[in-house]
């Protein structure tokens, strides 16, 4: 049987970053190829090489053993290319059948055949066991069966090659489960697929082969057989664990932050605290709630009972202006949308949170803001010739590092980073890794929300781990490993009581 | 399977327009509190004053969810009417001056939808402009003044469209004559028509993945540039059938009576629950939005009020209209939340 | 890739920074030409003061408009609040009653209740969740139908002399040139809102909101309280421009200023102001507002037929946009580029 899909000596080159470096990698007829690696390493282009959004710079695509020539959305779909994307495709306001037959419905001379389409979708969405009825809305179902629905809308199409784009992200473990099965009834249908995962754990009750892709480059591929979750670990960090995360533990001062009891649409109960001089590990898996409660505490979004204290007093609810005042800042995973306006310069993102202690008579002091960004724009190597470069073309780590100085110009000193280096090149990583460790040298506390395993147990003094909107557990660092960690965030309702594994 | 059934049914009940509440509040009220309200008279007279908004509003309703706006809209209704009647003040056949008419206000859209697809401005200012190009046509072509045509073999079918279809007397009094004017079945034709493609053929479906997000249509293989520009020449036929109701209704047609209308027709759609950033709405939403506005309007005439409080009540039932809207989409949230959770 | 010379560069750039100008030079060269054709000089001294005072009433409304505008909104309330704020106190600019207050008094009132009704229109958005197109909407058609109410099919004429000079006044004059109050006040007014956009905070906060309202929000701005007050000023500087327009024609009418929110949004977007939020100069509003003018005046002095004015207008209003659009895309590449050379020498 040949190759059904061929990445041939592939390069691809966006501003400031080599995407990707030379990387050859194929994919078989019922196959399930994981590919993993942290974020920033390639696989999204890659996929995105495949689906037709991007051209690469060298190298070519194979179809069928035969060069692709020029790609687009349309040309692969024709080809039997679906991609399932972790950030959605589709319509809320339209009903399921609809979704799934967007662009190419059934037709009876310009009317759209409803009874077949009804027919047709409730075959696809029984072949994979899916039961909803295809005249739902889909902004009635839940996140897992969305995506069931852009499966059935994959298969609809014929595909025979399907990329799953972290398809687990929001899952919950018995949706997980119903995934698995319909990825193991495509298998069986010929179907390749790439399968793109941050789950170490499931990669192997799932993949057939692994590629493990690290800046950009190819690193190994082999069957998962050969494979284990150390080499996989190893693969995907390199050498660079031990250099990057460098920690210095200063003395622990006086609880700088604290949540108690918190509770909110999609979190119970939560109880946490930030000292002075200690960085707060805030792990679990994606939809565990780490990211509701934290922007609930800062005041983005309401939350129904608990209290949230600076320095012992207690803060408003839905005020983030008074968080900030206090000295708590913010630096939102999506940065381009929650965090900066692109449009405007380095110098006007920098400035917007402290304009009232930099301009206390409201009058702005030109001279005494370009000093002061200048100041730190130096202090945070922010590579940028001029403050008054537009923030829209400045790459992903020296954006975040525009969203730090934002907030240290405030003199905050409670800092909580949710996804800190999601989207970040290597080099940036371990600068901004290395500015925490010297805020909490001057007497900060941070709280780190973060998908990387990694980085949460190198850079955490302790780790909370969330699970299902409740803390699962506490782990100290010198206590948590990758086992301990997994563990709580997968554990279940059991772990709702507040377990601790100390 | 049978919990699948109760729950899309629910569903069901919840795609009702949520504009209804407001309009059902407005016609309990009226009817209520103004004595000759609920007549078959007023009614059917209710019905004929509100037509040309309903034909205004489906078509914004149509643009506003595909994320766009058509604010040329009243301008193009005045220039298509003018034309109509000009053609017919120089003896053409009522036929012809009504292609003529259709014609041009679909060519308008096409200019419209072209300035918005290929030279990516803003459809609101690329409207807002066309709108004072279709203002200066409709005025300059009049010389602004009311036009007229002297009545003969050509127009018959103006004069045959102007009568009533039904007209069916109830008591002695004026109020008690039900009538259904050909207006009115001409209006529930067209619209019936456009609702008919809407959820009939991929219409619908591509207008709503279009204005809920541009780029996903896109990669699901739809060719959005012209859909887009489709609906704005949609919008300009439509204006253009407004006019054509306008100047059967008023027998004449004045350069200026389309003024205005385009803001309440978005103000109709929106309050028929049509969001602005598009994505989301319903037609026959927006006719009710129309419906609930004209008949503010007519109850508050009926009841000997003056204009300027007419307006005022206007501004304020628009204020709680939203409101209305935005407590039933949370409602809405909710119920679906409550439903989701009952599946899992 | 071969690289245009540097000095080429930044000419482009500095055009791009002025587009609305560049806009101004062209209309005014086209008309000078055709004036020309006819054997006649179209720049006199009487001309441009005849075209810089219409441009003032403009430049009030459109400086109105743009703070909507600028965060990322529309403000349809600007004629009716004129109408409705005048007449209330119009009453107690007439004539020369003998009991007569200083006109100061109904002056702060008219724009004390433009204020206020800003202060609605701020809330229905920012508390009511309401898009800034309806909300502004429903006070228009609120607002119309209380200037009605209150004064019927009556017009308040015959004002103030004193307040007249606000709208009329000369101060002095060279050949045919008058210099008047009005463009002292607009002046005065255009300084004072540059300088609150660009060198206070709360320019900065409206920018910021503009450009992105949820990064403001997660930046700690109070947004609401942001947006509020931009319609607080936007509806207040609509009274103000009330005044100027009575005190021009001698007299308040319910009717008066219809068109205004429009007139005021061709003026903004002409003037350079992105519809999108968050872009463009009030400086581009004062040529907007001249742009506007100058065509409105050489169509007359043309007799052109007033009907055809519209449509020039629409045809200005869809390629200003769209030459402005390109042109700040241009302009930020450009700028980018510059930046980077300059960095790398």
């Amino acid at each position: 049987m040949g190759k059904l899909l061929e990445f041939r000596n592939i390069s691809k080159t966006f501003p400031g970053v080599k995407a990707l470096d030379d990387v050859s990698l194929d994919l078989n007829p019922g196959e399930v190829h994981v590919v993993v690696g942290e974020n920033g390493a390639g696989k999204s282009t890659m996929m995105k090489i495949i689906s037709g959004v991007y051209a690469p710079d060298r190298g070519e695509l194979l179809l069928d053993d035969i060069p692709l020539g020029r790609n687009t959305p349309k040309i692969a779909e024709q080809h039997g290319i679906a991609m399932i994307y972790q950030e959605l495709s589709i319509v809320p306001e339209l009903s399921v059948m609809e979704n799934i037959f967007l662009g190419h419905e059934i037709r009876r001379g310009i009317l759209i055949d409803r009874k077949a389409m009804d027919k047709r979708a409730e075959e696809l969405l029984a072949s994979i066991g899916v039961k909803v009825s295809p005249g739902t809305l889909v902004k009635n179902l839940s996140i897992a069966n969305q995506q069931m629905i852009e499966i059935a809308k994959a298969l609809s199409k014929n595909a025979r090659v399907i990329v799953f784009d972290e398809p687990t992200s929001s899952l919950t473990d018995a949706e997980i489960k119903e995934l698995f099965r319909i990825i193991t009834a495509l298998r069986g249908k010929g179907v390749g697929m790439f399968y793109i995962s941050h789950r170490l754990e499931e990669i192997f009750e799932i993949g057939d082969r692994i590629t493990i892709m690290r800046d950009g480059r190819k690193i190994a591929t082999a069957p998962i057989a050969e494979m284990d979750m150390g080499k996989v670990v190893e693969g995907i960090a390199g050498r660079r664990i031990e250099n990057v995360f460098q920690r210095h533990f200063p003395a622990k001062g006086e609880i700088l932050l604290e949540l108690k009891d918190l509770c909110g649409e999609r979190f119970q109960h939560v109880n946490l605290n930030v000292r002075a001089g200690e960085i707060i590990g805030l792990a679990g898996l994606v939809g565990s709630g780490r990211s509701e409660v934290v922007r609930a505490a800062f005041g983005i979004d309401p939350y129904s009972a608990g209290e949230v204290l600076v320095r012992g007093k207690k803060m408003p609810r839905n005020n983030p202006q008074r968080l900030a005042h206090e000295g708590v800042a913010f630096l939102p995973e999506d940065r381009k949308r929650e965090g900066l306006a692109l449009s405007l310069s380095i110098r006007e993102n920098a400035v917007i949170s402290a304009l009232r202690r930099l301009n206390p008579l409201t009058i702005v002091d030109g001279r005494r803001e370009r000093a002061t960004v200048r100041d730190f724009v130096r202090k945070l190597g922010i590579s940028s010739p001029t403050i008054e470069k537009l923030v829209h073309f400045l790459s992903g780590g020296t954006q975040q590092k525009v969203v730090l100085a934002k907030w240290l110009i405030t003199e905050a000193s409670i800092f909580i980073f949710d996804e800190p280096t999601r989207g970040i090149d290597v080099g940036s990583k371990s600068s901004i890794y290395s500015l925490m460790d010297e805020l909490v040298g001057l007497g900060a506390g941070i709280v780190m929300i973060s998908s990387e395993l990694p980085e949460v147990l190198g850079m955490s003094d302790r780790i909370y781990v969330m699970a299902q909107g409740r803390i699962a557990g506490e782990i100290d660092r010198e206590e948590a490993d990758h086992v301990s960690v997994i563990q709580l965030a997968f554990s279940q309702t059991s772990a709702s009581q507040g377990r601790s594994l100390q | 399977m049978s919990t699948h059934r109760a729950s899309s049914r629910r569903f069901r009940l919840a795609r009702l327009p949520n504009s209804i509440f407001a309009f059902l509040l407005v016609f309990m009220v009226a009817s209520l509190w103004v004595p000759r309200f609920f007549t078959p008279g007023n009614l059917s007279s209710l019905l004929l004053q509100s037509s040309i908004m309903i034909i205004l509003s489906v078509a914004m309703a149509l643009v506003i969810i595909a994320g766009g706006i058509d604010l040329s809209m009243g301008s193009v209704l005045s220039m298509c009417g003018v034309i109509m009647a000009l053609c017919m003040r120089n003896g053409l056949h009522a036929l012809v001056a009504i292609g003529i008419g259709l014609a041009i206000g679909a060519l308008f859209g096409l200019l419209n939808g072209l300035i918005v697809t290929r030279l990516r401005v803003p459809p609101f200012i690329a409207t807002f402009g066309s709108m004072g190009i279709a203002q200066s046509l409709a005025n300059t072509l009049s010389g602004r003044r009311t036009i007229y045509w002297e009545s003969g073999s050509h127009s018959s079918l103006v004069d045959l469209l102007k009568g009533d279809v039904v007209h069916i007397q109830l008591g002695p009094e004026s109020s008690m004559v039900f009538y259904i004017p050909f207006l009115v079945v001409l209006t529930a034709v067209v619209v019936g028509g456009v609702i008919f493609l809407f959820r009939r053929t991929v219409l619908g479906a591509y207008v709503h993945a279009i204005g809920e997000n541009e780029e996903v249509a896109r990669l699901s293989g739809i060719a959005t540039r012209s859909w887009t520009t489709l609906l704005y020449v949609i919008s300009g036929a439509l204006a253009g059938f407004a006019g054509l109701l306008m100047l059967i209704r008023t027998n004449s047609m004045q350069p200026t009576s389309g003024d205005w209308l385009e803001f309440v027709a978005v103000v109709a759609a929106v309050l028929g629950g049509n969001a602005l950033e598009g994505g989301k709405g319903s037609l026959v939403g927006a006719i009710f939005g129309a419906l609930t506005l004209y008949m503010v309007r007519n109850a508050l005439a009926l009841k000997g009020i003056d204009t300027s409080v007419t307006m005022v009540v206007i501004g304020a039932v628009l204020v709680i209209g939203m409101f209305l809207n935005a407590l039933a989409t949370r409602h809405e949230k909710k119920l679906s939340a409550r439903a989701e959770t009952e599946n899992a | 890739m071969t690289q245009s010379p540097l000095v080429l560069k930044r000419a482009i750039k500095a055009v791009t920074d002025f587009s609305s100008l560049f806009i101004l030079l062209a209309v005014l060269a086209f008309f000078t030409a055709i004036t020309a054709a006819a054997g006649d000089q179209y720049l006199t001294l009487s001309r441009i003061s005849v075209i810089l005072n219409q441009a003032c009433f403009l430049t009030v409304i459109g400086i109105a408009q743009a703070l909507a505008l600028l965060t990322g909104g529309i403000n349809l309330s600007i004629g009716s609040v004129m109408a409705l704020t005048t007449v209330l106190w119009g009453r107690m600019l007439v004539g020369n009653a003998p009991d007569a207050v200083h006109y100061i008094i109904p002056v702060l009132l008219v724009v004390g209740t433009g204020m206020l009704i800003g202060l609605v229109n701020g809330l229905l958005i920012t508390k009511l969740g309401m898009p800034p197109f309806i909300a502004t909407f429903a006070t228009m058609y609120a607002c119309r139908g209380l200037a009605w109410l209150a004064l019927g099919k009556k017009v308040i004429y015959n004002l103030n002399g004193d307040f007249r000079y606000l709208g009329t006044g000369v101060v002095a004059r060279l050949d045919g040139f008058s210099l008047t109050v009005p463009m002292f006040v607009v002046l005065i007014l255009l300084v004072a809102t540059s300088f609150m956009l660009r060198r206070t905070n709360f320019g900065r906060q409206v920018y910021f909101t503009g450009t992105n309202a949820i990064a403001a929000r997660f930046s700690g701005i109070r947004t609401d309280r942001v947006l509020i007050w931009v319609y607080v000023l936007s509806t207040g500087l609509a009274a103000f421009a009330g005044l100027l327009y009575g005190a021009r024609l001698n007299s308040f009418e319910p009717g008066m200023a219809v068109m205004a929110p429009f007139d005021a949004i061709t003026v903004a977007l002409i003037g350079g102001i992105a519809m999108s939020g968050g872009y463009g100069s009030i400086w581009g509003i004062l040529c907007g507002s001249i742009i506007v003018s100058i065509i409105y005046n050489g169509m007359n002095t043309l007799s052109i037929a007033s009907e055809l004015q519209t449509l020039v207008m629409g045809v200005l209003i869809i390629f200003a946009v769209a030459f402005n659009q390109f042109l700040i895309k241009r302009n930020m590449e450009l700028r980018n580029e510059l930046d980077e050379r300059t960095a790398s020498r």
